[in-house]
């Protein structure tokens, strides 16, 4: 990164991969042909073809416009300082380009000074390995996630099946990891609802703690001992 | 699970991609492959144009990436789920890659399956760098 040369290259490989990377695999999780894509986006098929190869570099924005109403999905085109394309490169992995569309992913606000993290909860978390908790009002989808070191997240469906073998899988690797913070995000729900889990047999309540997935730190008063 | 990048390394411990990386004369390449790695890494699976099979050949496959008009080639294998071995680095000319780079990577695709050979993580250009940059 240090070499001019090798950063203007980086940053036209960027945008190329991750267009192509993010068109062809939101297609295929939609099961949709290029075919369908492009009649849905109103292009031809070897159109779809061409944006879909990681060499081609001459997209234009009103294109992607097109192909992300296509995917129901938000689009952003923004410059960025080449420490943030580094941290995205150190963080990329598998569900990078799966980007769900609004149907799946409609974000209501949530109050984040409402946001107080249940030490019952959270103690409960930490050292049991079953956990079965769900909404007491509301639903769809939100998210736990663990500190310290790195973060350790556990999406969780409001159907209580899913939630409590996925909380399981979250709540080993938080033991491995000596948690002191467990936090929660309630996405699709009206904020602040309020959550029921059981942990060793015994019910614990409290107010699902909300966190702000774009800011990495949590504020002082949400860590918790 | 994300895909795994391994390159072709001598018993020796010489490992001939990143001999081959370092080579380059073009830094412009580099990152070129690079970030196309990285990409592929998170991808669930790699559509035709990302990958193809490198026709006459068995179980050889071939990356096309380019950077500045020049048409690099990455030869490679899979072997274990979403693990990928790179086994020689080439240059494609006149829409064809050397033969000289086939045979190699032939070559060694043979040594690692007779254990004459191995197979080593990838590591990215400058890593090093891209680390100290994010933080």
């Amino acid at each position: 990164m240090r070499n001019k040369a090798y950063r203007d290259a980086a940053v036209a490989a960027h945008v190329s991969n991750t267009i192509a990377a993010q068109i062809a695999t939101m297609r295929e999780a939609h099961g949709w042909t290029q075919t369908v894509l492009a009649e849905r986006s109103g292009m031809r098929q070897s159109r779809i073809s061409v944006l879909e190869d990681p060499n081609f570099e001459n997209v234009e924005v009103a294109t992607l416009r097109r192909l992300a109403s296509a995917f129901d999905v938000a689009l952003t085109v923004k410059f960025i300082p080449f420490s943030e394309l580094a941290k995205w490169t150190s963080e990329i992995g598998e569900g990078t380009f799966s980007i769900p569309d609004f149907s799946h992913d409609a974000l209501p606000s949530v109050d984040a000074s409402q946001a107080l993290i249940p030490s019952n909860i959270a103690t409960a978390i930490a050292a049991t390995t079953t956990i079965d908790a769900q909404l007491a009002s509301g639903g769809g989808m939100f998210l736990l996630r663990g500190y310290p070191g790195a973060p350790v997240d556990c999406p969780v469906n409001a159907t209580a099946g899913l939630f409590s073998m996925q909380l399981n899988e979250w709540a080993r690797l938080l033991r491995e990891n000596e948690p002191r913070v467990a936090v929660a995000r309630v996405k699709e729900a009206p904020a602040p609802v309020s959550a029921v889990g059981s942990a060793s047999g015994n019910l614990r309540q409290g107010t699902v703690p909300t966190f702000d997935l774009a800011t990495p730190q949590l504020p002082d008063n949400r860590v918790l001992n | 699970m994300a895909w795994s990048f391994f390159d072709y390394a001598e018993l020796t411990g010489r490992n001939k991609i990143r001999e081959w990386l370092d080579g380059l004369a073009d830094d412009a390449a580099r990152a070129a492959i690079d970030f196309r790695l990285l990409t592929m890494a998170a991808m669930p699976s790699w559509p035709e144009g990302w990958v193809s099979k490198y026709r006459g050949v068995s179980d050889l496959y071939e990356f096309r990436i380019s950077a500045n008009r020049v048409k690099y080639r990455p030869l490679g294998t899979y072997f274990g789920q979403k693990r990928y071995l790179i086994l020689a680095g080439a240059i494609e000319k006149n829409d064809k890659i050397p033969k000289w780079d086939l045979e190699t990577a032939c070559a060694r695709l043979e040594k690692v399956r007779k254990n004459e050979g191995c197979a080593v993580p990838h590591e990215f250009d400058s890593s090093d760098d891209l680390e100290a940059d994010a933080e």
